[in-house]
């Protein structure tokens, strides 16, 4: 039989030259894909290897291109969104030079994906093809720390985003890729991101879109991003869709409703969250959404719960969506309630009860917050000062000490630690250690807990 | 205190062995816990007001929006505060209209968005409509329960356009009781409004330097919102004994040399 091909064209040829519009020139050395909005191509510039998005012109022709590429302009001017005080979201692959429009389109220049880094598809999916030779080879996670931390990473770019007064608009899986050794994450394709209200004619990628954004009664903001955002994260900790069950298998297999109907009532008018624990209409099925039944057992509740309140009330009430920075908080909360046991990880403070293991202690903050600690767990910066955001500077270290009831911390913050117990006082300097015994009172920089 | 550091020491010694000898070499008093109040619940009035002239259209509103929301939000999980806390929002630009009609309890307010208009900042319209709110007939209402002193947050992007009114308008705010009892900050956004001037006249309003702040474009509004809502309110409904007119601790600021480092006054280096 013979072979039938597509042969895909691409706008420009290997070797041909572009202008950005500060004057300089890039070399076009090879396609790397393309996709609904345009291509990407690998480009040499004066100092380096580069992505460079080229639009598609009838994609261009669809909306207000003149507006488009001024607000991509803005964008670059701007650079990537940084808090002035510290915190840069490095996560987003910025848009850095605009290159000259010919042909009724134009393009933007960005970073390429660095080397280590896996598309966030095959993340879902545990599975890479190789494309030379077609095999597939299983992706792992170095661990549940890793997982939860290039969660924290997705969410702190947006919230850094959000609280600039900005939003993304086209969240999907498409633009992220995942570092499953240490958690970092990239998003690319920010060329979307406008002041949260404005909206530039692009409504996003269906399954990923808000439920009012697929019947077409609303257009993206940061509301919206804040439901696309759920859905990353519960593809990324439940390995499904929230919104794919029983009832969906039913609606996509009737034969009498297009594709197009089905995919309408699934996302738009008739959206039902497959772990909803109340009148659950369309729940996740054993045989199909098996993943997603398996990792609703592993978490702890406090996640559970949060999804559950985005895709029940939050599928009509914007304000029951949750903010990245309230994703923040959680993540982090669940990050906290994991530990290592004998060398394994685990999570802690799910629906079900399960028996702590010995010489585990909990440092308990005065807000309700816990921290879950066994030897090797480390502390952060957001440890030892509630106002702080910053979860990757290590602080602390639990380490065992000669006795099985008492656990002892390394101080690595710059700061003294203050402790009492029992009427007895005593503190520890930076780089000292201190134990860490259940009853004992612990005050550090602006921050108390009590280890129970 | 010998006694109590040769414990610890022995302590140290029995569990951390293997580590060597380090830490634990002398004894300091345990930070101070903040006072609680008797009993009771009273509440603590937190009041936005938002300048929403044609300025702070775009990213501006958008921070704004977010930060509220989220502190909202924050606010709500923090139940041990000894206190009910009830939200008020203001938007002025060319009038001054409370969103809420009257301050909501924090559990019960559903956060919609602030919108701009194409108008003028008119300071005085904001202060007048916040004047009348503060008296028992209106936002501190005695037959809803005590009150502890409000916390009052006002946030501009630039200087405002009533030069002539402004000023009167708010002498008979600072003569109001509850208005000066108030924990009072000004956070001024954008380039534009980090000028000495607009540093001067919010200076008038929250009446100490320290509470004048600035968030520039990238300073993380919301930041500085959480930290002042938190910590003040924390302040707030720690001064049980404080009686009407204020005490002396009113005078002092949440804001301190550290914090002067995470953020920016509008007066530079404090």
């Amino acid at each position: 039989m013979g072979s039938y091909a597509i042969k895909k064209s691409y706008t420009f040829e290997n070797g041909v030259q572009l202008r950005s519009e500060n004057g300089e020139i890039y070399t076009i050395l090879q396609p790397l894909g393309r996709g609904g909005q345009g291509e990407v191509y690998k480009v040499q510039g004066a100092d380096g290897v580069y992505a460079l998005k080229w639009y598609h012109k009838d994609c261009l022709d669809r909306i207000d291109a003149a507006a488009f590429r001024k607000n991509l302009q803005k964008n670059v001017k701007q650079g990537v969104p940084t808090l002035s005080k510290g915190d840069v979201a490095t996560q987003f692959i910025w848009p850095l030079q605009m290159i000259e429009p010919q042909a009724g389109s134009f393009g933007y220049l960005m970073d390429l994906f660095p080397a280590g880094y896996e598309p966030f598809k095959n993340v879902v999916m545990g599975l890479k093809k190789i494309p030379s030779t077609g095999q597939l080879i299983h992706l792992r996670w170095k661990s549940w720390f890793s997982v939860v931390t290039a969660g924290l990473n997705i969410v702190r770019a947006f919230e850094i985003l959000h609280s600039l007064g900005l939003s993304y608009q086209d969240i999907n899986d498409g633009g992220i890729a995942v570092n499953m050794t240490n958690g970092d994450v990239f998003i690319c394709d920010c060329d979307n991101v406008s002041p949260d209200r404005t909206n530039l004619g692009i409504r996003g990628m269906m399954t990923f879109m808000a439920p009012e954004v697929v019947r077409g009664e609303k257009l993206p903001d940061r509301y919206t991003d804040e439901f696309s955002l759920a859905i990353i994260l519960f593809r990324l900790f439940m390995h499904g869709h929230p919104l794919e069950g029983e009832a969906t298998r039913d609606i996509r297999n009737d034969p009498s409703i297009s594709d197009k109907q089905s995919e309408m009532q699934i996302y738009g008018t008739n959206p039902r969250y497959c772990l909803s624990s109340v009148n659950n209409t369309n729940p996740a099925s054993l045989k199909y959404n098996s993943d997603v039944l398996k990792f609703g057992l592993l978490y702890p509740k406090e996640l559970l719960d949060a999804f559950e309140q985005v895709f029940t009330l939050g599928i009509r009430e914007n304000n029951k969506r949750l903010t990245a920075t309230e994703w923040r908080k959680i993540l982090l909360s669940v990050r906290d309630h994991l530990v290592l046991v004998n060398g394994y990880e685990a999570f802690f403070g799910k629906r079900y009860d399960k028996e702590l293991p010995e010489g585990l202690r909990i440092l308990k903050y005065k807000h309700g917050k816990e921290v879950y600690c066994m030897p090797d767990k480390i502390l952060y910066s957001y440890h030892f000062n509630e106002f702080s955001n910053d979860f990757k500077t290590p602080v602390g270290k639990i380490i065992p000490t000669a006795r099985k009831d008492v656990l002892g911390l390394y101080n690595a913050s710059p700061h003294t630690i203050r402790f009492s117990m029992e009427g007895k006082e005593g503190s520890c300097p930076p780089k000292g250690k201190m134990p860490i015994m259940k009853g004992m009172e612990v005050s550090i920089d602006r921050t108390q807990f009590t280890v129970i | 205190m010998a006694d109590t550091a040769d414990f610890w020491k022995s302590m140290e010694s029995e569990l951390f062995s293997q580590f060597g000898e380090e830490s634990l070499s002398e004894v300091v008093p345990a930070s101070q816990i903040q006072p609680k109040t008797a009993g009771g619940r009273r509440i603590l009035n937190i009041f936005f007001i938002i300048d929403v002239s044609g300025s702070m259209r775009g990213m501006r509103i958008g921070q704004v929006n977010y930060a509220i929301e989220n502190i909202i939000k924050e606010l709500r999980t923090r139940d041990d505060l000894n206190s009910v806390i009830k939200v008020a929002i203001m938007e002025f630009c060319n009038e001054a209209t409370w969103k809420t009609p009257t301050p909501i309890l924090i559990d019960d307010y559903v956060f919609t968005p602030i919108d701009t208009y194409p108008a003028y900042t008119c300071y005085g319209k904001a202060f007048d409509a916040l004047e009348v709110k503060l008296h028992k007939n209106g936002f501190m209402d005695p037959a809803l329960g005590e009150y502890f002193a409000p916390l009052i947050m006002f946030v501009s992007d630039g200087e405002p356009t009533d030069f002539n009114e402004y000023p009167v308008a708010l002498e008979k705010l600072k003569k109001n009781k509850w208005f000066s009892k108030s924990s009072k900050y000004a956070i001024a956004v954008g380039e534009g409004a980090k000028t000495e001037k607009v540093g001067r006249i919010l200076e008038q309003f929250t009446g100490i330097r320290e509470n004048v702040r600035y968030a520039d474009e990238g300073a993380g509004l919301c930041n500085l919102i959480e930290y002042i809502a938190i910590r003040a309110s924390e302040v707030q409904t720690s001064l049980v004994s404080s009686s009407y007119g204020g005490g002396k601790e009113q005078a002092q600021s949440i804001f301190n040399e550290v914090d002067n480092s995470l953020f920016s006054s509008i007066f530079g280096n404090q």
